[in-house]
């Protein structure tokens, strides 16, 4: 059951409050873009240049070959038209040559085809896989820090990318349950705190004794301010711990600051 | 002896406090699922004595799991244990067979549920 009320427990909580005031900000803060996507950005746009370089080497290289074998082909056809014996056993003799910088042109074609391919590949699956999900992320993410809740992460995937969607969709789930039990419990507070003033407003009225009344609704009170420090009890913060009543720099913080 | 039961909520904070509840008061967890498929998949493996049911979660809502449940088992054990208040909810949890419905902001209420399921079971 509840514990105790105490008075000095409740003053103790206003003054902790009270000197955080001007120590915390409760305001949102806005939420700046996040600096990976312009890194990530280079990235892809350096990995891009790379690849349209390379292929831009194999095109040239193709047309050099291109141009080499024609010149040796108009070079036949010159010889040709001198009909003469050492012109025809010239062009016979250049015949395999123009036979292999064929076969080398159309492998350089095979492998300009093959780099397009793969390089389309990574980046169809690179946007598809990584981008896409990643971006939908960061939107939602931006969207939980700001306060909406209502936004969705992907998740599914048995992956990195699938298990990072998972954990923040765990920290807005958590973090919206946990503000929806406080606005709730303090939701009843209020109530409860109504009914006590109008307990209190009819026995000026008629001077019935408002104890009993009191006393139970002061329990509600209790349980409801219980839950919500056995809640903060369940939390961990970066250099505070709550210890029930206000929250307190732990010693190692403390340490450093004076340091 | 205390009861087992299969806690489901999508929010890991709030399984965690759920299950402390109930250890405290003597109930032992058997299973705990993040949603309402695994619910499901975890009632048919487990077949708990009561499953506390949060209503709004991702993949499937509470009142469909719970629903599933009760159609395979008439029998099954439910207590809606969610943030949402009203009668309209408490009227379709009590359609739908649940055996509570209580707030999440008030786990007192949580411990009187199951322990009149408790005592049910005794009998």
């Amino acid at each position: 059951m509840a514990s105790q009320y105490t008075t000095d427990g409740a003053l103790a909580s206003t003054t902790a409050l009270a000197g955080a005031d001007h120590v915390a900000s409760y305001g949102r803060k806005p939420v700046p873009q996040p600096r990976g996507l312009i890194s990530r950005r280079r990235i892809l746009l350096g990995f891009c240049s790379l690849a349209i370089l390379a292929i831009a080497v194999n095109i040239v290289f193709i047309v050099d070959a291109a141009m080499t074998s024609e010149s040796a082909r108009q070079a036949i056809l010159n010889d040709a038209r001198l009909i003469t014996r050492e012109a025809t056993a010239s062009a016979l003799g250049q015949w395999p040559s123009l036979q292999t910088q064929g076969r080398f042109m159309n492998r350089l074609l095979i492998l300009l085809g093959l780099s397009l391919a793969c390089f389309g590949s990574f980046i169809y699956v690179f946007l598809r896989r990584f981008i896409a999900p990643l971006d939908e992320m960061t939107g939602s993410a931006i969207e939980v820090a700001g306060g909406n809740f209502n936004v969705s992460f992907p998740s599914g995937k048995h992956d990195e990318i699938g298990s990072l969607g998972e954990a923040l969709y765990a920290v807005a789930s958590n973090y919206q349950e946990v503000l929806l039990v406080t606005g709730t419990s303090a939701g009843r507070c209020r109530s409860t705190l109504d009914r006590m003033a109008e307990i209190l407003a009819a026995e000026q009225k008629d001077s019935s004794p408002p104890a009993a009344y009191l006393k139970k609704y002061m329990i509600v009170l209790e349980q409801e301010i219980d839950m919500l420090r056995h809640m903060m009890n369940d939390f961990e913060f970066y250099q505070v711990h709550f210890d029930g009543r206000k929250a307190v720099r732990h010693a190692a913080a403390t340490r450093e600051a004076k340091e | 002896m205390g009861m087992r039961v299969l806690v489901v909520d999508d929010s890991g904070f709030m399984r965690k406090r759920i299950v402390a509840e109930l250890n405290s008061w003597g109930h032992s967890v058997v299973g705990e699922a993040k949603g309402g498929e695994e619910a499901v998949e975890l009632y048919r493996a487990l077949k708990p004595d009561v499953v506390t049911m949060d209503i709004t979660m991702r993949d499937k809502d509470g009142m469909t799991a719970a629903r599933e449940i009760l159609l395979e088992d008439p029998m099954a054990k439910i207590v809606f244990l969610t943030i949402l208040q009203g009668e309209k909810y408490k009227a379709e949890a009590r359609k739908l067979g649940a055996v509570g419905f209580v707030n999440k902001s008030d786990p007192l209420s949580l411990a009187e549920a199951i322990e009149q399921m408790e005592q049910h079971k005794k009998k």
